[in-house]
């Protein structure tokens, strides 16, 4: 860069920070709406001051937090929780703090409250299911394996099949996956609180087995949340993975505001070539610019994934596809660790999964086809 | 709805959930005037944290719309006059609402709540932020501080809520030079100005045509003959009119630095004035020294320090000047050989330049 162009750029930038704020908006029509809440907030009233704290209310502030992807809530319930004696070992209090934790990252505190729980409830199939599900993400199989063996053979049949279904879909073991979920569906009544779960873990079998009914099953999971996050985001993913990037686009169009779904957005409108993508990758980008200069780290996988895709930096996604293969091992870290080591040509940063594969007796390297 | 089951059903679902982590933030933008006027502050609180905090959404039907952001109006000036003070050593600062607007950020709708702040002095300035955070630890404050140029930020937590800003170590001097180049940086009247100015600066005009300049030094000469000629004239006028000895009617000022930026371009096109380009550039400079004025008292002169600062703008200005100068000089220069430079590049941005003066003219003019 020649010296002057420096000198002047080195001038200018300060001043960015002035631009940097939107503009301040006074609406002229009363009825103008100037925020939509996410689905659940309406009964989250305010609470007064002083006012005795609730385990429906912290309850419902999780509930709507895991639905919304908004984190404000599970902050505000983990204030509550903080409120509420801590020798109070209640199982629903203990619930309750698990999913605080478990939300926070805080697997291992997550574990503990868990081990309590079944420790005073032996036969807690949920407590247990949920104990296996950590244990999946945090690529520890053979104990997940051990509570799932517990499920099926005593403790909860049901459970166990999700329990199954959850370890053979780790495994890459689709047929059996779906069996087990197909069963459950078929056992379970209608009413059944876990339905929406095992939709949704039945159309990601689909999605990765490229069967024709994933649509249909994520159909059914949107029928009964269609605001849920998890769900959108699942089924986001798999249109891109099959290049139905406008699809994906439409989908999230009415979506509440979170930075998971933003991503998602990002990242379809990148695939499709959208004509705003380069707005939503520049909004994203300042959504973590934000989060780092707050002191706070955004989801690991998806700063990541946010690195390969839309800036096209591998090695940087590389390191924190590493990061957070060291925290999380779930299918997507698996395989984001995947592409961002083939993407930054170091094969050699495969060793600790491969090793990870061995000691667990698995093979998702070699399913993949992405061996470097 | 009983919510046990469904909590059990969130242990599963959340733990293969790539979550959202989205915190509560706020931002919170202070202006300190150089003046010593009151501080400008604007505090932007997420809709949906006031809509957890206070009876936002009137009609539950989970919409805010901007008349139920106003019927909260005076609880929520409450709520951050219980959260928030500002204070200097010698004492609190006095908060006055000024008003209520929107903003909206990439994660959502904000509450802009405008106020403005009377400080006992001038000293280092303590902002004490309490809000949200009895009801949710993890939520942050982005606090700005703006002086000038000068800008701080820092961010306010459950575990560090007080926040002190020096605002003494700046000089008027630096403080002014910063503005004043950073006025000549985005001043797209002046700009263009010099630009016109600049265009023709290595070439030379005989019978009517324009032609390469012999050697760098006489452009060199030429040019610094039109910038110092510029750079006095705008001194001049500068300093009478920040010093309040003459002010002219701001819009005739500004058509009249249209005016000079379209005469200035179409002079390159049909050159009259080929001689003494530098007295032109004097004339002219009076006129912008005036625009400069505008500016500068928009910023307040401190009223300790009006000699430096009014000292430190002007150098600043010329400085913004000379790296404009300095940036395209050697351009020019290194094109001047080009015959496509001077018959078509030259005046066909003379003329875009003068397209842009005339409509600038017309709209000061009209408006």
């Amino acid at each position: 860069m020649p010296r002057w162009l420096l000198i002047a750029a080195l001038l200018v930038l300060p001043l960015r920070a002035f631009a940097e704020r939107p503009p301040a908006v006074v609406p002229a029509n009363p009825a103008t709406v100037i925020e939509k809440l996410p689905r659940g907030y309406a009964a989250l009233t305010p609470s007064a001051p002083g006012q005795p704290v609730s385990l429906a209310e912290v309850q419902q502030l999780l509930a709507t937090a895991s639905r919304s992807g908004d984190a404000r809530l599970a902050a505000r319930a983990e204030a509550l929780l903080s409120r509420l004696p801590g020798k109070d070992q209640g199982s629903e209090l203990l619930r309750a703090r698990a999913f605080s934790a478990q939300h926070r990252h805080d697997f291992n505190g997550a574990l503990k409250l868990l081990d309590t729980l079944i420790d005073s409830q032996p036969r807690d199939g949920d407590a247990r299911l949920s104990r296996a599900q950590i244990h999946l993400v945090q690529g520890r199989l053979d104990l997940a394996r051990a509570d799932c063996a517990a499920l099926a053979f005593g403790v909860d049949a049901g459970r166990g099949l999700l329990c199954v279904a959850a370890l053979s879909l780790r495994n890459g073991d689709l047929p059996t996956a779906a069996t087990m979920t197909d069963r459950w569906l078929l056992q379970a009544p209608p009413s059944d609180q876990s339905r929406r779960y095992v939709l949704v873990t039945r159309a990601e079998i689909a999605s990765r087995a490229g069967a024709a009914d994933t649509d249909t099953w994520f159909a059914q999971a949107l029928a009964l949340a269609p605001d849920d996050v998890r769900t959108l985001a699942a089924y986001s993913r798999h249109l891109r993975s099959v290049g139905r990037n406008a699809d994906a686009l439409a989908l999230l169009a009415t979506a509440a505001n979170s930075d998971g779904l933003q991503l998602e957005r990002a990242l379809a409108a990148h695939a499709g070539e959208a004509p705003d993508a380069s707005a939503l990758a520049q909004e994203q980008a300042r959504r973590y610019a934000l989060a780092h200069a707050l002191g706070s780290q955004p989801e690991m996988r998806d700063e990541a994934e946010f690195l390969l895709t839309l800036r096209g930096d591998a090695d940087a996604a590389l390191i924190l596809a590493l990061e957070n293969f060291e925290q999380q091992r779930d299918f997507e870290d698996v395989n984001l660790l995947r592409r961002a080591a083939l993407a930054a040509r170091r094969p050699s940063a495969l060793l600790p999964l491969r090793a990870w594969e061995k000691s667990q007796q698995i093979r998702i390297l070699a399913r993949a086809g992405g061996s470097p | 709805m009983k919510l046990g089951p469904v909590l059990a059903c969130l242990l599963l679902a959340f733990a293969t959930n790539s979550a959202a982590h989205t915190l509560s933030v706020s931002h919170l933008d202070i202006v300190v005037p150089a003046n010593g006027a009151d501080l400008q502050i604007e505090l932007d609180l997420a809709l949906r944290d006031v809509a957890l905090t206070l009876p936002l959404d009137a009609n539950h039907d989970e919409q805010i719309t901007w008349a139920e952001l106003l019927a909260v109006r005076e609880p929520l000036q409450s709520l951050v006059s219980s959260g928030l003070a500002l204070s200097t050593a010698a004492g609190p600062c006095v908060l006055a609402t000024q008003g209520l607007a929107t903003r909206r950020y990439d994660d959502g709708g904000y509450a802009t709540l405008k106020l403005s702040a009377h400080c006992p002095s001038s000293g280092a300035l303590r902002v004490d932020y309490h809000l949200l955070f009895d009801n949710d630890p993890q939520h942050r404050a982005l606090i700005t501080v703006r002086r000038g140029t000068q800008v701080v930020t820092a961010i306010a937590r459950a575990d560090a809520t007080r926040i002190e800003v020096p605002m003494t170590g700046g000089s008027p001097f630096l403080d002014f030079l910063r503005e004043g180049i950073h006025h000549i940086l985005i001043g797209y009247d002046h700009l263009a100005f010099l630009i016109s100015l600049l265009l023709p600066a290595a070439l030379l005009l005989r019978q009517k045509h324009w032609q390469p300049s012999p050697d760098f030094r006489s452009s060199l000469v030429h040019v610094l003959g039109i910038v110092t000629a510029f750079t006095l004239a705008h001194s001049i006028t500068l300093s009478l009119a920040a010093l309040g000895w003459v002010t002219p009617a701001s819009r005739w000022v500004e058509a009249s630095i249209a005016a000079s930026v379209l005469l200035a371009a179409l002079n390159n096109i049909w050159p009259l004035i080929s001689k003494r380009v530098w007295m032109v550039a004097f004339g002219f400079g009076l006129i912008h020294g005036f625009g400069f004025a505008g500016a500068l008292l928009e910023l307040g002169l401190p009223t300790g320090a009006r000699l430096a600062a009014l000292v430190g703008f002007n150098v600043g200005v010329e400085i913004g000047q000379l790296t404009v100068v300095a940036a395209l000089l050697p351009i020019l220069f290194a094109m001047r050989h080009k015959r496509w430079y001077w018959r078509w590049a030259m005046p066909a941005l003379s003329l875009l330049i003068a397209g842009l003066a005339a409509y600038w003219l017309f709209k000061r003019v009209a408006g």
